[in-house]
Protein backbone atom coordinates (compact mmCIF):
# COMPACT_ATOMS: atom_id res chain seq x y z
CA UNK A 1 0.00 0.00 0.00
CA UNK A 2 1.33 3.39 -0.89
CA UNK A 3 0.31 6.97 -0.34
CA UNK A 4 1.49 8.02 -3.74
CA UNK A 5 -1.58 8.90 -5.80
CA UNK A 6 -0.91 8.31 -9.46
CA UNK A 7 -3.24 8.85 -12.35
CA UNK A 8 -2.32 7.83 -15.88
CA UNK A 9 -2.44 11.42 -17.15
CA UNK A 10 0.63 12.15 -15.03
CA UNK A 11 2.66 9.28 -16.39
CA UNK A 12 5.08 9.97 -19.23
CA UNK A 13 6.09 6.81 -21.03
CA UNK A 14 8.87 5.91 -23.40
CA UNK A 15 7.98 2.79 -25.39
CA UNK A 16 10.79 1.11 -27.35
CA UNK A 17 10.33 -1.81 -29.74
CA UNK A 18 11.70 -2.59 -33.19
CA UNK A 19 8.40 -4.28 -34.08
CA UNK A 20 6.77 -1.07 -35.35
CA UNK A 21 3.27 -2.54 -35.75
CA UNK A 22 3.36 -3.67 -32.12
CA UNK A 23 4.83 -0.36 -30.96
CA UNK A 24 2.17 1.75 -32.67
CA UNK A 25 -0.76 -0.35 -31.48
CA UNK A 26 0.48 -0.53 -27.89
CA UNK A 27 1.11 3.23 -27.71
CA UNK A 28 -2.33 3.91 -29.23
CA UNK A 29 -3.96 1.76 -26.54
CA UNK A 30 -1.95 3.39 -23.74
CA UNK A 31 -2.70 6.90 -25.04
CA UNK A 32 -6.42 6.08 -25.04
CA UNK A 33 -5.90 5.44 -21.31
CA UNK A 34 -4.36 8.91 -20.90
CA UNK A 35 -0.72 7.93 -20.70
CA UNK A 36 1.65 10.27 -22.53
CA UNK A 37 3.57 8.02 -24.91
CA UNK A 38 6.71 8.63 -26.92
CA UNK A 39 7.86 5.79 -29.16
CA UNK A 40 11.29 4.74 -30.40
CA UNK A 41 12.09 1.82 -32.67
CA UNK A 42 15.74 1.41 -31.66
CA UNK A 43 18.12 1.99 -28.79
CA UNK A 44 19.84 5.10 -30.13
CA UNK A 45 16.54 6.82 -30.82
CA UNK A 46 15.39 5.90 -27.30
CA UNK A 47 18.52 7.42 -25.74
CA UNK A 48 17.97 10.65 -27.68
CA UNK A 49 14.29 10.82 -26.67
CA UNK A 50 15.16 10.15 -23.03
CA UNK A 51 17.53 13.14 -22.93
CA UNK A 52 14.66 15.60 -23.20
CA UNK A 53 11.53 13.54 -22.57
CA UNK A 54 11.49 13.60 -18.75
CA UNK A 55 9.94 10.13 -18.75
CA UNK A 56 8.60 8.42 -15.67
CA UNK A 57 8.62 4.88 -17.00
CA UNK A 58 10.13 3.18 -20.05
CA UNK A 59 8.91 -0.03 -21.65
CA UNK A 60 11.72 -1.78 -23.53
CA UNK A 61 11.71 -4.74 -25.86
CA UNK A 62 14.52 -7.11 -24.93
CA UNK A 63 15.52 -8.30 -28.41
CA UNK A 64 16.23 -5.51 -30.84
CA UNK A 65 18.65 -5.17 -33.74
CA UNK A 66 21.90 -3.45 -32.89
CA UNK A 67 21.63 -2.28 -29.30
CA UNK A 68 19.47 -4.80 -27.46
CA UNK A 69 17.08 -4.04 -24.61
CA UNK A 70 19.51 -5.13 -21.91
CA UNK A 71 22.20 -2.74 -23.13
CA UNK A 72 19.64 0.05 -23.45
CA UNK A 73 18.37 -0.68 -19.92
CA UNK A 74 21.91 -0.28 -18.57
CA UNK A 75 22.49 3.01 -20.39
CA UNK A 76 19.11 4.50 -19.44
CA UNK A 77 19.51 3.53 -15.77
CA UNK A 78 22.99 5.10 -15.69
CA UNK A 79 21.76 8.37 -17.18
CA UNK A 80 18.28 8.57 -15.59
CA UNK A 81 18.45 6.91 -12.20
CA UNK A 82 14.79 7.58 -11.31
CA UNK A 83 13.43 6.24 -14.58
CA UNK A 84 11.67 2.95 -13.91
CA UNK A 85 12.00 0.38 -16.66
CA UNK A 86 9.78 -2.52 -17.65
CA UNK A 87 11.19 -5.16 -19.98
CA UNK A 88 8.97 -6.90 -22.52
CA UNK A 89 10.08 -10.04 -24.29
CA UNK A 90 8.82 -12.80 -26.50
CA UNK A 91 11.83 -14.86 -25.41
CA UNK A 92 11.71 -15.01 -21.61
CA UNK A 93 14.36 -16.84 -19.66
CA UNK A 94 15.33 -16.99 -16.01
CA UNK A 95 18.85 -15.83 -16.93
CA UNK A 96 17.72 -12.69 -18.75
CA UNK A 97 15.11 -11.89 -16.08
CA UNK A 98 17.79 -12.11 -13.38
CA UNK A 99 20.23 -10.05 -15.44
CA UNK A 100 17.64 -7.36 -16.16
CA UNK A 101 16.69 -7.20 -12.48
CA UNK A 102 20.36 -6.82 -11.52
CA UNK A 103 20.60 -3.95 -14.00
CA UNK A 104 17.68 -2.24 -12.30
CA UNK A 105 14.62 -3.26 -14.32
CA UNK A 106 11.38 -2.80 -12.37
CA UNK A 107 9.44 -5.49 -14.23
CA UNK A 108 9.84 -8.25 -16.80
CA UNK A 109 6.81 -9.30 -18.83
CA UNK A 110 6.40 -11.97 -21.46
CA UNK A 111 4.76 -11.13 -24.80
CA UNK A 112 1.92 -11.56 -25.57
CA UNK A 113 0.53 -10.30 -22.26
CA UNK A 114 -2.72 -9.09 -20.85
CA UNK A 115 -2.83 -5.27 -21.04
CA UNK A 116 -4.35 -5.08 -17.55
CA UNK A 117 -1.23 -6.78 -16.24
CA UNK A 118 1.00 -4.26 -17.97
CA UNK A 119 -1.14 -1.40 -16.64
CA UNK A 120 -0.76 -2.75 -13.11
CA UNK A 121 3.03 -2.98 -13.44
CA UNK A 122 3.12 0.51 -14.99
CA UNK A 123 1.29 2.06 -12.05
CA UNK A 124 3.48 0.21 -9.55
CA UNK A 125 6.57 1.38 -11.41
CA UNK A 126 5.36 4.98 -11.39
CA UNK A 127 4.59 4.88 -7.68
CA UNK A 128 8.02 3.42 -6.97
CA UNK A 129 9.57 6.24 -8.99
CA UNK A 130 7.67 8.83 -6.94
CA UNK A 131 8.70 7.19 -3.67
CA UNK A 132 12.35 7.15 -4.69
CA UNK A 133 12.41 10.59 -6.26
CA UNK A 134 10.36 12.49 -3.67
CA UNK A 135 12.76 12.08 -0.68
CA UNK A 136 15.63 12.85 -3.02
CA UNK A 137 13.91 16.06 -4.14
CA UNK A 138 13.07 16.99 -0.53
CA UNK A 139 16.67 16.54 0.58
CA UNK A 140 17.95 18.49 -2.37
CA UNK A 141 15.45 21.27 -1.79
CA UNK A 142 16.76 21.66 1.77
CA UNK A 143 20.32 21.81 0.52
CA UNK A 144 19.38 24.35 -2.12
CA UNK A 145 17.37 26.42 0.34
CA UNK A 146 20.45 26.64 2.50
CA UNK A 147 22.51 27.59 -0.51
CA UNK A 148 19.96 30.17 -1.60
CA UNK A 149 19.98 31.73 1.89
CA UNK A 150 16.36 31.03 2.59
CA UNK A 151 15.01 32.29 -0.73
CA UNK A 152 12.67 29.44 -1.76
CA UNK A 153 12.13 30.69 -5.33
CA UNK A 154 15.86 30.97 -5.92
CA UNK A 155 16.23 27.43 -4.60
CA UNK A 156 13.42 26.21 -6.83
CA UNK A 157 14.98 27.77 -9.90
CA UNK A 158 18.31 26.16 -9.04
CA UNK A 159 16.58 22.83 -8.53
CA UNK A 160 14.86 23.05 -11.91
CA UNK A 161 18.22 23.68 -13.53
CA UNK A 162 19.61 20.60 -11.77
CA UNK A 163 16.56 18.61 -12.86
CA UNK A 164 17.27 19.51 -16.47
CA UNK A 165 20.85 18.36 -16.05
CA UNK A 166 19.73 15.11 -14.44
CA UNK A 167 17.36 14.19 -17.29
CA UNK B 1 29.29 -43.47 -47.65
CA UNK B 2 30.42 -43.18 -44.05
CA UNK B 3 29.13 -40.43 -41.83
CA UNK B 4 30.88 -39.04 -38.75
CA UNK B 5 27.68 -39.50 -36.76
CA UNK B 6 29.13 -38.31 -33.47
CA UNK B 7 29.93 -34.87 -34.87
CA UNK B 8 26.98 -34.72 -37.27
CA UNK B 9 24.46 -35.81 -34.66
CA UNK B 10 25.53 -33.16 -32.18
CA UNK B 11 25.71 -30.43 -34.81
CA UNK B 12 22.38 -31.41 -36.39
CA UNK B 13 20.61 -31.31 -33.04
CA UNK B 14 22.05 -27.89 -32.23
CA UNK B 15 21.12 -26.57 -35.66
CA UNK B 16 17.57 -27.90 -35.49
CA UNK B 17 17.12 -26.55 -31.95
CA UNK B 18 18.49 -23.12 -32.80
CA UNK B 19 16.26 -22.77 -35.86
CA UNK B 20 13.18 -24.07 -34.02
CA UNK B 21 13.74 -21.58 -31.20
CA UNK B 22 14.16 -18.75 -33.68
CA UNK B 23 10.93 -19.69 -35.48
CA UNK B 24 9.03 -19.83 -32.18
CA UNK B 25 10.36 -16.36 -31.33
CA UNK B 26 9.17 -14.99 -34.65
CA UNK B 27 5.73 -16.52 -34.15
CA UNK B 28 5.56 -14.97 -30.68
CA UNK B 29 6.24 -11.56 -32.20
CA UNK B 30 3.35 -12.10 -34.61
CA UNK B 31 1.09 -13.20 -31.75
CA UNK B 32 2.04 -10.09 -29.76
CA UNK B 33 0.92 -7.83 -32.62
CA UNK B 34 -2.31 -9.81 -33.13
CA UNK B 35 -2.94 -9.72 -29.38
CA UNK B 36 -2.54 -5.93 -29.27
CA UNK B 37 -4.89 -5.52 -32.22
CA UNK B 38 -7.49 -7.82 -30.66
CA UNK B 39 -7.21 -5.62 -27.57
CA UNK B 40 -7.64 -2.53 -29.70
CA UNK B 41 -10.92 -3.90 -31.09
CA UNK B 42 -12.02 -4.53 -27.51
CA UNK B 43 -11.11 -0.91 -26.70
CA UNK B 44 -13.31 0.29 -29.60
CA UNK B 45 -16.19 -1.87 -28.35
CA UNK B 46 -15.82 -0.41 -24.83
CA UNK B 47 -15.84 3.11 -26.30
CA UNK B 48 -18.93 2.25 -28.35
CA UNK B 49 -20.65 1.03 -25.18
CA UNK B 50 -19.93 4.42 -23.64
CA UNK B 51 -21.61 6.12 -26.60
CA UNK B 52 -18.54 6.89 -28.71
CA UNK B 53 -19.24 5.77 -32.29
CA UNK B 54 -16.85 3.31 -33.93
CA UNK B 55 -15.08 4.70 -36.98
CA UNK B 56 -15.15 2.02 -39.73
CA UNK B 57 -11.75 3.27 -40.97
CA UNK B 58 -10.21 2.38 -37.59
CA UNK B 59 -11.67 -1.13 -37.79
CA UNK B 60 -10.44 -1.45 -41.36
CA UNK B 61 -6.94 -0.52 -40.22
CA UNK B 62 -7.02 -3.18 -37.45
CA UNK B 63 -8.35 -5.78 -39.88
CA UNK B 64 -5.54 -5.00 -42.35
CA UNK B 65 -2.97 -5.28 -39.59
CA UNK B 66 -4.27 -8.71 -38.52
CA UNK B 67 -4.32 -9.90 -42.15
CA UNK B 68 -0.72 -8.71 -42.56
CA UNK B 69 0.35 -10.65 -39.47
CA UNK B 70 -1.49 -13.79 -40.59
CA UNK B 71 0.39 -13.64 -43.93
CA UNK B 72 3.63 -13.13 -42.06
CA UNK B 73 2.95 -16.15 -39.83
CA UNK B 74 1.96 -18.21 -42.86
CA UNK B 75 5.31 -17.44 -44.55
CA UNK B 76 7.18 -18.37 -41.37
CA UNK B 77 5.25 -21.64 -41.01
CA UNK B 78 5.68 -22.58 -44.68
CA UNK B 79 9.41 -22.16 -44.32
CA UNK B 80 9.37 -24.12 -41.08
CA UNK B 81 7.47 -26.92 -42.78
CA UNK B 82 10.02 -27.10 -45.62
CA UNK B 83 12.83 -27.10 -43.05
CA UNK B 84 11.22 -29.86 -40.97
CA UNK B 85 10.56 -31.99 -44.06
CA UNK B 86 14.20 -31.74 -45.11
CA UNK B 87 14.86 -34.54 -42.63
CA UNK B 88 12.40 -36.89 -44.39
CA UNK B 89 14.90 -38.53 -46.73
CA UNK B 90 18.62 -39.13 -46.40
CA UNK B 91 19.24 -38.35 -50.07
CA UNK B 92 16.95 -36.42 -52.33
CA UNK B 93 17.03 -34.60 -55.66
CA UNK B 94 16.40 -30.96 -54.81
CA UNK B 95 16.61 -27.48 -56.23
CA UNK B 96 19.66 -25.77 -54.72
CA UNK B 97 17.83 -22.45 -54.97
CA UNK B 98 15.00 -23.82 -52.82
CA UNK B 99 17.41 -25.08 -50.18
CA UNK B 100 19.22 -21.74 -50.18
CA UNK B 101 15.86 -19.98 -49.79
CA UNK B 102 14.95 -22.08 -46.74
CA UNK B 103 18.25 -21.29 -44.99
CA UNK B 104 18.19 -17.60 -45.97
CA UNK B 105 14.67 -17.24 -44.59
CA UNK B 106 15.67 -19.02 -41.37
CA UNK B 107 18.80 -16.91 -41.02
CA UNK B 108 17.14 -13.57 -41.73
CA UNK B 109 16.18 -12.97 -38.12
CA UNK B 110 19.74 -13.66 -36.91
CA UNK B 111 21.05 -11.30 -39.60
CA UNK B 112 18.56 -8.55 -38.73
CA UNK B 113 19.59 -8.70 -35.06
CA UNK B 114 23.15 -8.04 -36.20
CA UNK B 115 21.95 -5.33 -38.61
CA UNK B 116 23.15 -7.41 -41.54
CA UNK B 117 21.20 -7.87 -44.78
CA UNK B 118 21.14 -11.22 -46.57
CA UNK B 119 20.80 -10.71 -50.30
CA UNK B 120 19.98 -13.89 -52.17
CA UNK B 121 20.72 -13.35 -55.84
CA UNK B 122 18.52 -15.08 -58.47
CA UNK B 123 20.40 -17.94 -60.12
CA UNK B 124 20.76 -17.95 -63.91
CA UNK B 125 19.04 -21.31 -64.30
CA UNK B 126 17.72 -24.20 -62.21
CA UNK B 127 20.43 -26.04 -60.29
CA UNK B 128 19.44 -29.51 -59.16
CA UNK B 129 21.52 -31.50 -56.72
CA UNK B 130 21.27 -34.95 -55.19
CA UNK B 131 22.21 -34.68 -51.55
CA UNK B 132 21.01 -34.91 -47.98
CA UNK B 133 18.94 -31.72 -47.80
CA UNK B 134 19.19 -31.34 -44.04
CA UNK B 135 22.97 -31.71 -43.94
CA UNK B 136 23.25 -29.23 -46.80
CA UNK B 137 21.04 -26.72 -44.95
CA UNK B 138 23.18 -27.20 -41.86
CA UNK B 139 26.35 -26.65 -43.88
CA UNK B 140 24.96 -23.49 -45.51
CA UNK B 141 23.97 -22.17 -42.06
CA UNK B 142 27.46 -22.73 -40.59
CA UNK B 143 29.07 -21.00 -43.56
CA UNK B 144 26.54 -18.17 -43.38
CA UNK B 145 27.18 -17.73 -39.66
CA UNK B 146 30.90 -17.39 -40.38
CA UNK B 147 30.14 -15.14 -43.38
CA UNK B 148 28.15 -12.79 -41.12
CA UNK B 149 31.18 -12.52 -38.82
CA UNK B 150 33.31 -11.70 -41.86
CA UNK B 151 30.92 -9.27 -43.56
CA UNK B 152 32.39 -6.08 -44.99
CA UNK B 153 31.38 -2.48 -44.31
CA UNK B 154 28.31 -2.80 -46.57
CA UNK B 155 26.90 -5.20 -43.93
CA UNK B 156 25.34 -7.27 -46.71
CA UNK B 157 26.09 -10.94 -47.33
CA UNK B 158 25.29 -11.88 -50.92
CA UNK B 159 24.33 -15.51 -51.65
CA UNK B 160 24.26 -17.09 -55.07
CA UNK B 161 23.62 -20.65 -56.33
CA UNK B 162 24.93 -21.58 -59.75
CA UNK B 163 26.15 -24.52 -61.82
CA UNK B 164 29.73 -24.53 -63.06
CA UNK B 165 31.41 -27.39 -64.96
CA UNK B 166 29.03 -30.10 -63.78
CA UNK B 167 29.16 -29.01 -60.17
CA UNK B 168 26.79 -26.89 -58.14
CA UNK B 169 28.21 -23.94 -56.29
CA UNK B 170 26.98 -21.72 -53.49
CA UNK B 171 28.91 -18.48 -53.06
CA UNK B 172 28.82 -16.12 -50.09
CA UNK B 173 30.32 -12.79 -51.10
CA UNK B 174 30.97 -9.23 -49.88
CA UNK B 175 32.96 -10.62 -46.95
CA UNK B 176 35.34 -7.68 -46.63
CA UNK B 177 36.60 -8.73 -43.20
CA UNK B 178 37.56 -12.23 -44.29
CA UNK B 179 41.21 -11.10 -44.46
CA UNK B 180 41.26 -10.45 -40.72
CA UNK B 181 39.25 -13.52 -39.65
CA UNK B 182 40.97 -16.30 -37.68
CA UNK B 183 40.87 -18.92 -40.43
CA UNK B 184 42.42 -21.58 -38.21
CA UNK B 185 38.92 -22.07 -36.75
CA UNK B 186 37.17 -22.31 -40.13
CA UNK B 187 36.04 -24.61 -41.74
CA UNK B 188 36.51 -26.61 -38.52
CA UNK B 189 35.50 -30.18 -37.78
CA UNK B 190 31.73 -29.63 -38.04
CA UNK B 191 31.85 -28.04 -41.49
CA UNK B 192 34.31 -30.72 -42.58
CA UNK B 193 32.05 -33.51 -41.32
CA UNK B 194 29.10 -32.02 -43.22
CA UNK B 195 31.19 -31.53 -46.36
CA UNK B 196 32.28 -35.15 -46.14
CA UNK B 197 28.67 -36.32 -45.71
CA UNK B 198 27.48 -34.52 -48.83
CA UNK B 199 30.73 -34.96 -50.76
CA UNK B 200 31.28 -31.26 -51.03
CA UNK B 201 34.26 -28.99 -51.03
CA UNK B 202 34.89 -25.50 -49.70
CA UNK B 203 37.06 -22.64 -50.91
CA UNK B 204 37.82 -19.52 -48.89
CA UNK B 205 39.18 -16.61 -50.92
CA UNK B 206 40.26 -13.94 -48.48
CA UNK B 207 41.30 -11.47 -51.20
CA UNK B 208 38.00 -11.72 -53.10
CA UNK B 209 36.04 -11.85 -49.83
CA UNK B 210 34.16 -15.02 -50.79
CA UNK B 211 33.39 -18.48 -49.44
CA UNK B 212 32.28 -21.07 -52.00
CA UNK B 213 30.82 -24.52 -51.46
CA UNK B 214 31.06 -26.93 -54.40
CA UNK B 215 28.71 -29.91 -54.62
CA UNK B 216 28.31 -32.78 -57.05
CA UNK B 217 25.20 -32.43 -59.25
Amino acid sequence: MTNAQSTPSQIKLLVVDDEVDFLNTLSQRLESRDFQCTTASNGNQAIQEAKTGGFDVAILDLKMPGMDGQELLKILKEKHKFLEIIMLTGYPSVESAVECTKLGAFGYLEKPYDLEKLLGVLKDAYETRLKKKFPHDQKRMKELETLASGEPMAALRAMMRLDDLEK
Amino acid sequence: MSYQWDILGEEALQFFGKMSASISHEIKNVLAVVNENAGLIQDYISMHERGIPIDPEQLKSVSQMITKQVRRADTIMRNMSKFAHSTDQLVKMESLDDILDVVTNLANRFATMREITLEKMPSEGPVKIKANPFFLENLIWLCLEFAMDAVGPEKTVRLLAKEIDNSAQITFSQLGNLVVMPLETFPGKRVEALLSAIQGDITVDTQAGTISISLPV
